[in-house]
């Protein structure tokens, strides 16, 4: 099962067959997480977000058409989505309580103290950026998807895109400057 | 313009080392979960009864076919009354960017060394062509095609470079990006291009369509 393609799993699982799903699962699952991790920032909440992918997948997956739409453009659309309402959830208890959650998920972290406020600092900085280009600059530089497959999975035009990129990289330039 | 950050500086300062992994015991839950709920699906779907073709098929075929009939009439008459503005102007684009393709490939590589030409253009319906040919340099030439009434005017510069020119009597920056696929996108602080249609801002174009060309 290791060695077929996503497409091929995907395939298979629509048919039925429960360990191709089951291997599609285990091959995703970690990146999800990680997508997930870098738009909201907590642990639990990625983990949440990862579980809740796998299970609308578990849905889904029969009806899913392969020569449709990759598999993994349709993995980052839903993670996306998902993300971004934990972290509007999120942000509303933060407003509430007062703290940010980027300082507290560093804080037991061997790192240097130097590199977790360049880290923290740029993550906090990429929070400041509208959704859309945040999106679109996590999907490019932290994943390095091109700007043809971040255009399927947020669903704009390529140029769109570029455009979105090339603001972020500006604002954060200018952020960073300040 | 302003200088904006590089990926990999970008890339370095996001791949942080403390962005955690998902540990084994939490991966093999969730793991655990969607197979199980897979297989709670399948059974759901074996178990549920099925209907015989003929009970729902025909009953539903009947209003499909009228609404068919009705689609097929409407589109007819429309056609005949009117012609797509956008059919026209891809059409004439089309033809447009066939006759420029080699002329003007053969005119920008004697301009290969940074020549500009300054654009001077009226206001008014243009079409803006991108493009761009990626010979494996890093800074590959970029030209901007503008047609206005019909009049060609060009503009050519390196990938990176910032151009200061003149757009319907207004003082316009153009930067030329290029995007990982090696296809290029012009911008700039006065206008964009958003999902194919160029913006202008306070109106300078109107009606403004970008075509995409990759020699």
């Amino acid at each position: 099962m290791k060695n077929h393609s996503d497409f091929e799993l995907t395939q298979m699982a629509a048919n039925g067959n429960e360990d191709a799903f089951r291997c599609l699962v285990e091959r995703h699952c970690q990146t999800v997480f990680k997508v997930a991790y870098k738009w909201c920032r907590i642990k639990e909440d990625a983990e949440d977000i990862a579980q809740d992918v796998m299970m609308q997948l578990a849905d889904k997956i029969r009806g899913f058409n392969p020569d449709g739409a990759a598999f993994s453009t349709w993995l980052y659309k839903v993670t996306i989505n998902k993300a971004k309402d934990a972290y509007r959830k999120q942000k509303t208890r933060q407003d509430n309580e007062g703290r940010y959650a980027g300082s507290q998920t560093l804080q037991t972290s061997t790192c240097p103290q130097e590199d977790k406020l360049v880290h923290g600092e740029t993550l906090e900085l990429v929070d400041r950026l509208p959704n859309k280009e945040k999106d679109v600059l996590l999907l490019i530089v932290g994943e390095g998807l091109t700007h043809k497959e971040v255009a399927k999975i947020v669903g704009c035009a390529e140029t769109t895109v570029s455009w979105r990129v090339h603001n972020a990289r500006k604002k954060l330039a200018a952020w960073g400057n300040q | 313009m302003g200088k904006s950050v590089k990926d990999d500086d970008l890339k370095k300062m996001l791949d942080h080392p403390d962005i955690p992994e998902l540990d084994d015991a939490t991966r093999d839950r969730i793991v655990t979960m969607a197979v199980n709920r897979f297989r709670e699906t399948g059974q759901r779907s074996e178990a549920a009864p099925k209907r015989p073709m003929s009970q729902w098929l025909i009953p539903a075929l009947k209003p499909a076919m009228a609404a068919a009939a009705c689609l097929v009439l409407i589109v007819m008459v429309r056609n005949e009354f009117t012609v797509s503005p956008d059919d026209r102007t891809a059409a004439e684009s089309a033809q447009m960017m066939d006759s420029y393709n080699v002329a003007v490939f053969q005119e920008y590589q004697t301009l290969f060394q940074n020549e500009l030409r300054a654009v001077v253009a009226r206001d008014g319906e243009v079409d803006v062509m991108l493009g761009g040919q990626d010979d494996g340099q890093i800074n590959p030439v970029v030209f901007v095609h503008l047609e206005m009434d019909g009049e060609p005017v060009f503009i050519t510069a390196y990938s990176g470079q910032s151009i200061e020119t003149v757009i319907a009597g207004k003082n316009v920056t153009l930067e030329i990006l290029t995007t990982s696929d090696s296809d290029v996108v012009l911008v700039s602080d006065n206008f964009m291009v958003d999902d194919g249609v160029l913006h202008g801002a306070e109106g300078i174009y109107a009606d403004a369509h970008v075509l995409e060309m990759n020699l």
